[in-house]
């Protein structure tokens, strides 16, 4: 089975509304985007679903399982990639991105409290997503200066 | 002489053994100080943890709600918007800002309940109850609530009024069953609220009472409704106890 979703996984339906409309006004087919309602769901549509998403968009704060528990189970489970997991959070806390970069996550980007500059990380998810050859540290690279460009405190 | 010399050396034993005495009240002290050093250190860590989750709970709505009305402005402009589709982002926007509201209520309920508590004896809680329940059957017609008589009970009325209604309210609210039914009843020295709603696994019965945790992504809620019970309880001497089945029901046991 070929991996060629993005997975927005978020419990907020407003923030999966949007995430979803700005991935499809930049060009991203809306039949390549799934969503999951909560780490749970988002769990069981990775490692157990009936595709294997490429990308990975994981909120933290979620009922039942947050972000980075969904992150650690992922990466026991399924030791290669995709998926390429990105946190993408409210979260600023320091202790969350230490444990994500444990938990094995590939980008971890702060959303912007301007809603519009969402875009800004979209458009880079969307770069990964269509060259599915770049090679991972590649992404990292791109990601780690997103996370820079995006919020200065990361 | 010898008089004189017994007088001294009584002094001085007397000086000798209060001293002793002070600097074993002084470690005491110390000790005692030093608990209340880690005591506040960890209270503090707890307070900043609960003042990020507030933080966070304030401020996601709202950044939805912009998210949304900026969508909805750019969908106007472009006149891309069909007028369904900006009643969905306007449905959207409305949810969003409610659920702000929502949480800054509870917010300020979990608070409120942490001050001022008067506890009184030989408290009357089932005619509070009644009143609940009447509310709650309102907008639950077609649930069948009831309470059996209870003993008096030594408490802040309005506190536990309150955990008698986020009980029940969480009994209706995360219950899929068609014929849904709260019964609340004495059991010894403990008041029982049992439901058949949804019912809460095992793994998450600990996660639950903690402040702003959810399980249900469905329903809408700030994750503070068992927390606010808990905290209310404990403030009391009293104690939680949850049994619960999946799609069975709970058990709140209220041990008093």
């Amino acid at each position: 089975m070929a991996a060629n979703k993005i997975l927005i996984v978020d419990d907020n339906e407003s923030e999966r509304f949007l995430i979803h409309r700005i991935l499809v006004k930049i060009g991203i087919s809306s039949e390549d985007i799934e969503e999951a309602i909560d780490g749970e769901e988002g769990y069981n549509k990775i490692v157990h679903g009936n595709f294997i998403p490429y990308i990975v968009l994981l909120d933290i704060n979620m009922p039942k399982m947050n972000g980075l528990e969904v992150l650690v189970k992922v990466r026991a489970e399924m030791q290669t990639l995709p998926p390429y997991i990105i946190i993408l959070t409210t979260s600023q806390q320091e202790s969350d991105l230490g444990n994500a970069i444990t938990g094995g996550v590939n980008a971890f980007a702060v959303k912007p409290n301007e809603p519009s500059r969402i875009k800004n990380i979209l458009d880079a998810v969307k770069l990964i997503f269509i060259n599915k050859a770049v090679l991972s540290s590649e992404l990292k690279k791109l990601f780690s200066y997103i996370n820079i460009e995006e919020n200065q405190t990361i | 002489m010898l008089q004189i010399t017994t007088i001294i050396l009584f002094f001085v034993l007397g000086f000798l053994l209060a001293k002793l005495i002070m600097t074993y009240k002084i470690k005491a002290l110390e000790a005692n100080l030093e608990n209340k050093i880690v005591e506040l250190t960890e209270n503090h860590k707890t307070l900043e943890t609960l003042m990020y989750s507030m933080a966070h709970d304030l401020k996601s709505p709202v950044r939805s709600a912009a998210g949304l009305v900026e969508a909805l402005q750019e969908d106007i402009l472009d006149e891309a918007g069909t007028k369904e589709s900006n009643l969905n982002i306007l449905r959207l926007t409305i949810t969003s800002l409610n659920s702000g509201l929502n949480n800054v209520d509870d917010i300020l309920d979990f608070i409120k309940f942490g001050q001022n508590l008067e506890i009184q004896s030989n408290q009357n809680i089932q005619e509070e109850i009644l009143l609940l329940i009447t509310e709650f059957q309102n907008l639950y017609p077609k649930a069948h609530l009831s309470v059996l008589p209870l003993n008096l009970v030594t408490c802040d009325k309005m506190g536990l009024k309150r955990v008698f209604q986020n009980l029940i309210e969480n009994g209706l609210k995360y219950n899929s069953k068609k014929n849904k039914f709260i019964k609340i009843y004495q059991e010894e020295n403990s008041i029982i609220v049992e439901d058949n709603g949804n019912g809460i696994e095992e793994k998450y019965l600990n996660r639950i009472i903690q402040p702003f945790q959810r399980l249900d992504s469905r329903t809408k809620g700030s994750g503070l409704g068992l927390a606010i019970v808990v905290k209310i309880l404990e403030l009391h001497g009293y104690k939680l106890e949850i049994e619960s089945k999946i799609n069975v029901g709970s058990k709140f046991k209220i041990i008093l």
